[in-house]
C-alpha cells in the first residue's frame, strides 16, 4: 500500500528543475554567447565572421592600450577597495559596540543608501567634489588650499565614487560580523595587560580578517565592474574596462572586442579570487600547524 | 598577592543605583565570595574592581594603593569570565601565554611558564588544542589559567562555574579551592548560588540591591543571618509571626498565633507590644507526639511527607494555620500524615528579626 502512494509523490529533486532552468538562461547562456561573440572576426557594421579566431585576444593582450585600461581598471579597484576597507573597519567597529536605540537607525539609512541607484548617489557626489562644489569651497574658505582640486573627470574621482559605491555594503558586511565578536574577549585582553591598540591587533583584526578578505573581494570584484560610478565621476575620461568595453558596443559597434574584453575581465576577476583563497587556505594550514606565527 | 579594599564605592547609571555605598575589606590570601541574586550589583562591583566599569565614586585599595582611576591593564588583576573569553583564534598556550607576551618575555620563559600553569590546572598536553575542541570544563581550566599567568595580586572570578553540569561543577569548586589555598591568592568569586559560595568562600557578602546585606563566615550567615533578606536568600528557613509579652534581660516571652507561648533571644528594639518574627532553619526543630495539655509550645498537623534517605521533610499545618517546613534526620521513627506533633527548637536557633505591625 505505501508502495502505491509513494508512486504519486514526485521526487523532490524534480522542484530543482525550474531553478537550475533560470540560473541556465540567466547566468550561463549570457556568458556563453559573449565567449562565442569573443572568438569572432568584426566585420564591421555589427556584423561578425563565420569563422572562429583568437585575434580578439592577440590583440587585447599585446596592444598597449588594452593592457593600460585593464591595469587602470585593476590599480583603481585595488585602490578603492583599500580605502573603503579603512574606512568601513572602525565604521562597523564603533557601530558594533555603541548601545544605542540609534544604531539601527543608522543601519536602516545605510540599507536604504545602499539601495538607492548609483546613479543619483554619483550626481550627488559631483556636486560636492566639483571646482565650485561644496568642498573645495569649503578647503578654500579656510585656507588650506589656493586653487581647487581637481577631484572630478580623472582617476581620484572614479576612485571616490568606487569607494562610495561599496562602502554601504562593507560597512553592513563587517558590522554583522562585529557583533559576533563577544566584549568580553577585549575586556580580556585589557586585563592580560594590551593596550588598546594591541587588543586591535592581537584579538579583534585577526577575528574579523575572514570578513575583512571577504569583503574586500566583493568590493573589489563590485569594483572591477564598475560602469556608473566610473562612466560619471571619471567624465568619460578615465576609460576602465566596464566604460571602455560600453564605448566597443555602442560607439564603434564593435561587438567582438566588447565581448572579448568581457571575457578578459571575468577570467582576470576570477583568477584573482582563486588566488586570494587559495593563499588563504595556505597560510590557515601552515598556522594549523604551529609553524612561527 | 594583596588585601582589596572597598570604601563607599557607588556606581549609578543615569539616575539608576547598580552598586551603594559599598564597603569590604578583604585580607591576603582571602576566599570571598559575592552573593546576591541576579541585578543585586555584585558583578558590577567585581568590574569596578577589574577596571572595566568606573566607579561612581568611592575609593578602591589593592594592597594600600589607589587604584580607583588605574586603566584595567595596569591593575595586575586575573580575571575568569562568565564566558570564559577564551580567544577563539588562539590555541591553548596562545591564550595562557597572551598576557606574559603582552608584557615583553622572550619564546622561551613564557613556554615554560605557560606548561608549568597547564600542569597546574591538570591540562598538560592541550597546548595546541583550540577553545573551540576543548569540553566546557577544559575551557574553563584554560580560562583560569590564562588568569593567572601573569602572577596577579587579585584573582576575580565572575560566575566561571555557571555553564558547568552539576557533578563538573562540585569538581571544579574542589579543584579551585585547592589552587586557591595553593597558591595563596586574594580571590574574589560571584555568584548566585549559595550551595556554591558555601562550599569555596572564606568570607560571604551577601549583596542585595547594590548594597551589602551582611558580611560574614559562612557559618554565620547560616546561623546568624541580619536580615530576613539574608535569611531567605541562604538556606531554607521558617518564619514564626508574634508578640513579645514579656521581656527580662537578654530574654523575651513571645506570644505565637494559636496560643503558644516561646522563650527567645531579645532582638534591640525587643518591648511588651512589640511584633517580632522568629526565623527557624527546617532542620533546627524537633518534632514530637502531641502530647495533650501539655507545654504551651506550638504544634500541628503533618500535612505532607517527603522521604529522601537520609533526611525526611514534613509539611506542618501550624496551630496559627502557617505551613512550615521540617527536617530530620531519617533515623528509624518516620512520623506519619496525618499525625499530631508538638514542635520545638532550641532558644539559640531561633533568629529573631523586628514583625511587621498589623
Amino acid at each position: 500500500m505505501s508502495e502505491t502512494r509513494l508512486a504519486g509523490v514526485i521526487p523532490w529533486r524534480r522542484f530543482l528543475w525550474p531553478p537550475l532552468l533560470i540560473a541556465t538562461v540567466l547566468l550561463v547562456v549570457p556568458h556563453a554567447s559573449f565567449l562565442w561573440m569573443s572568438l569572432h572576426r568584426n566585420l564591421g557594421m555589427g556584423l561578425v565572421s563565420a569563422t572562429l579566431t583568437l585575434d580578439n585576444y592577440r590583440r587585447v593582450l599585446t596592444d598597449s592600450f588594452y593592457l593600460g585600461s585593464l591595469w587602470l581598471t585593476f590599480r583603481l579597484s585595488l585602490i578603492a577597495t583599500a580605502i573603503a576597507l579603512a574606512a568601513a573597519f572602525p565604521t562597523a567597529y564603533v557601530l558594533a559596540r555603541t548601545r544605542s536605540r540609534w544604531v539601527s537607525l543608522l543601519i536602516a539609512l545605510l540599507l536604504v543608501a545602499s539601495f538607492m541607484t548609483v546613479v543619483i548617489k554619483a550626481l550627488g557626489l559631483s556636486l560636492v567634489l566639483g571646482q565650485e562644489g561644496i568642498l573645495n569651497h569649503f578647503l578654500q574658505a579656510i585656507g588650506i588650499i589656493a586653487q581647487p582640486l581637481l577631484l572630478l573627470n580623472n582617476d581620484t574621482g572614479v576612485v571616490i565614487g568606487l569607494v562610495q559605491y561599496t562602502l554601504p555594503l562593507l560597512v553592513m558586511l563587517l558590522f554583522s560580523v562585529m557583533q559576533t565578536i563577544p566584549p568580553s574577549l577585549e575586556e580580556a585582553a585589557e586585563l592580560l595587560g594590551a593596550t588598546r591598540l594591541a587588543t586591535l591587533r592581537r584579538v579583534v583584526l585577526p577575528l574579523a580578517m575572514p570578513s575583512l578578505i571577504a569583503g574586500g573581494l566583493i568590493s573589489f570584484n563590485l569594483d572591477m565592474g564598475a560602469f556608473t560610478s566610473a562612466v560619471l565621476l571619471g567624465g568619460g575620461k578615465v576609460l576602465t574596462l566596464p566604460v571602455l568595453i560600453q564605448r566597443k558596443i555602442f560607439l564603434d559597434v564593435d561587438y567582438p572586442i566588447a565581448a572579448c574584453l568581457a571575457t578578459v575581465l571575468v577570467a582576470i576577476v576570477f583568477a584573482f579570487n582563486l588566488l586570494s583563497v587559495l593563499l588563504l587556505r595556505q597560510r590557515r594550514k601552515t598556522a594549523a600547524e604551529g609553524v612561527p606565527k | 598577592m594583596a588585601s582589596v579594599v572597598l570604601e563607599r564605592v557607588c556606581k549609578f547609571y543615569g539616575r539608576q543605583t547598580a552598586v551603594e555605598n559599598v564597603s569590604v575589606a578583604i585580607s591576603e590570601g582571602e576566599f570571598v565570595v559575592l552573593l546576591g541574586p541576579s541585578g543585586c550589583g555584585k558583578t558590577t562591583t567585581l568590574r569596578m574592581i577589574a577596571g572595566l566599569v568606573e566607579a561612581s565614586s568611592g575609593t578602591i585599595r589593592i594592597g594600600g594603593a589607589d587604584i580607583t582611576r588605574l586603566p584595567a591593564r595596569n591593575r595586575n588583576i586575573g580575571m575568569v569570565f562568565q564566558d570564559y573569553a577564551l580567544f577563539p583564534h588562539l590555541d591553548v598556550a596562545g591564550n595562557v601565554g597572551f598576557g606574559l607576551r603582552e608584557r615583553g618575555g622572550d619564546r622561551v620563559t613564557i613556554g615554560r611558564r605557560v606548561n608549568q600553569l597547564l600542569s597546574l590546572v591538570r591540562l598538560a598536553a592541550f597546548e595546541r588544542r583550540y577553545p573551540s575542541e576543548l569540553s566546557g570544563g577544559q575551557q574553563q581550566r584554560v580560562a583560569l589559567a590564562r588568569a593567572l599567568a601573569c602572577s596577579p595580586a587579585v584573582l576575580l572570578m565572575d560566575e566561571p562555574l555557571g555553564a558547568l553540569d552539576l557533578k563538573l561543577r562540585e569538581a571544579m569548586q574542589v579543584e579551585l579551592q585547592r589552587l586557591q589555598r595553593e597558591l595563596c591568592i586574594t580571590t574574589i568569586f560571584v555568584t548566585h548560588d549559595q550551595n556554591e559560595a558555601m562550599a569555596l568562600a572564606d568570607r560571604i557578602a551577601v549583596m542585595n540591591e547594590g548594597h551589602i546585606e551582611q558580611i560574614g563566615t559562612p557559618e554565620e550567615i547560616y546561623r546568624r543571618p541580619s536580615s530576613e533578606f539574608v535569611a531567605t536568600f541562604v538556606g531554607k528557613i521558617n518564619f514564626l509571626d508574634g508578640t513579645v509579652q514579656e521581656m527580662s534581660e537578654a530574654r523575651c516571652i513571645v506570644a505565637l498565633g494559636g496560643g503558644s507561648f516561646v522563650s527567645a533571644a531579645c532582638s534591640t528594639d525587643c518591648r511588651p507590644g512589640n511584633p517580632v518574627r522568629l526565623g527557624i532553619r527546617p532542620e533546627n526543630f524537633v518534632l514530637s507526639p502531641a502530647r495533650n495539655g501539655g507545654a504551651p509550645g506550638p504544634c500541628g498537623i503533618i500535612e505532607q511527607r517527603r522521604y529522601f534517605g537520609n533526611i525526611v521533610h514534613y509539611l506542618v499545618r501550624g496551630a496559627g494555620g502557617q505551613l512550615l517546613l521540617v527536617e530530620q534526620a531519617a533515623g528509624s521513627s518516620v512520623l506519619d500524615v496525618g499525625a499530631q506533633v508538638a514542635i520545638g527548637w532550641r532558644e539559640e536557633d531561633a533568629v529573631v528579626f523586628p514583625g511587621v505591625r498589623a
